[in-house]
């Protein structure tokens, strides 16, 4: 919901309710279980769902400095359960700040590019068990028409697996498709 | 400058309030050659998310501020830089492969519909996946699916 807008200036609040099934397919547990009793029991499931809860609210803001540089904010939080069975659910927030460059006022080519870092309590499965993420974002994007948007999108994302590597990176590419009416 | 001529092509066009697909269509034919219907002047400015004159790049996976229509289609593939696992005992046997990586793959489709001038609704769907490329990620991480579904 837009709250406040000026010409250079967007403000926005938003609510967010998510459901997720997680299935997980624990292999290490699996093996063990039918190595220790020889049968596979309910104790032993290769297979573990479980439902994960989502209700998160938002503030999200933009500036723009001038044609070619604006800067977004995005702040959450809200109740989140963890993609992980033996973790609580809890209060958790993700922000992120990047700034948006459009090119084309500079070199004549429609094409816009934003770099920008976030931080995210707010568990998603790609995160494993970790508890906290921060990460950095790199995006083109090709501005020629305002009807449809491609864009293209590199993140490196730093985080940990408890137990196993404090240290965790991960390099994720995106390819988005956007239509707008 | 190619902008200036986009900008006031876009700002004149009569197909401004179509979708992408219909534009891409019409882009094709000149104007003058079909009918035209007239411009509302409540056409939401954000049409391409511009804000000040801004064509916005903004980032995946996040909220703005900005209210319209939108379809959205992304996919994200990802791979781990190298996780140290632990050195697992699988009855007498010891699986050592200290060193070993996670994929993930993703996809998203998502809807947002602007109900009035300053809300909208979005839903969306996205399905997620992740698994070890080897023994030692296999039986750390195991393989770990999400389906997900959201509304706001």
């Amino acid at each position: 919901m837009r709250v406040v807008e000026t010409e250079n200036f967007s403000f926005a609040t938003s609510l967010d309710l998510r459901n997720s099934d997680i299935t997980t397919i624990n292999l290490n547990r699996w093996v063990k279980g039918i190595i220790d009793s020889g049968k596979v029991s309910s104790k032993n499931p290769p297979l573990d769902t479980k439902p994960a809860l989502r209700a998160v609210a938002g503030v999200h803001s933009a500036y723009t400095f001038n044609p070619s540089l604006c800067l977004v904010t995005n702040l959450e939080g809200g109740y989140a359960e963890s993609s992980s069975r033996s973790k609580s659910a809890g209060f958790a927030i993700s922000t992120v700040a990047a700034l948006s460059t459009n090119w084309d006022h500079v070199i004549g080519v429609p094409v816009g590019t934003s770099v920008g870092i976030g931080y995210r309590q707010i568990p998603e499965v790609d995160d494993g068990t970790t508890a906290e993420v921060t990460f950095i974002l790199h995006r083109f994007r090709y501005t020629g028409t305002e009807h449809f948007s491609l864009g293209t999108q590199f993140s490196w994302v730093f985080s940990s697996i408890q137990g196993v590597d404090p240290r965790v990176s991960m390099i994720i590419a995106a390819q988005d498709m956007k239509f707008y009416y | 400058m190619f902008f200036a001529e986009q900008t006031n092509r876009f700002a004149n066009s009569p197909v401004i309030r179509q979708s992408g697909l219909q534009f891409g269509l019409t882009a094709e034919i000149p104007l003058g050659a079909v009918a035209q219907p007239a411009l509302d002047a409540s056409v939401s400015v954000h049409k391409g998310l511009r804000l000040g004159n801004h064509i916005f790049s903004l980032p995946l996976g996040i909220l703005d501020p900005f209210v319209r229509t939108v379809t959205t289609f992304n996919i994200r593939v990802g791979t781990t830089t190298g996780i140290d696992f632990p050195i697992f005992k699988v009855g007498e046997n010891i699986v050592v492969a200290p060193r070993g990586d996670l994929v993930l793959m993703s996809i998203l489709a998502r809807q947002e519909q602007k109900i009035k001038d300053s809300i909208s609704f979005h839903a969306y769907l996205d399905v997620v996946g992740r698994l070890g490329t080897n023994v030692s990620s296999l039986l750390s991480q195991g393989v770990n699916t999400q389906i997900g579904y959201g509304i706001g």
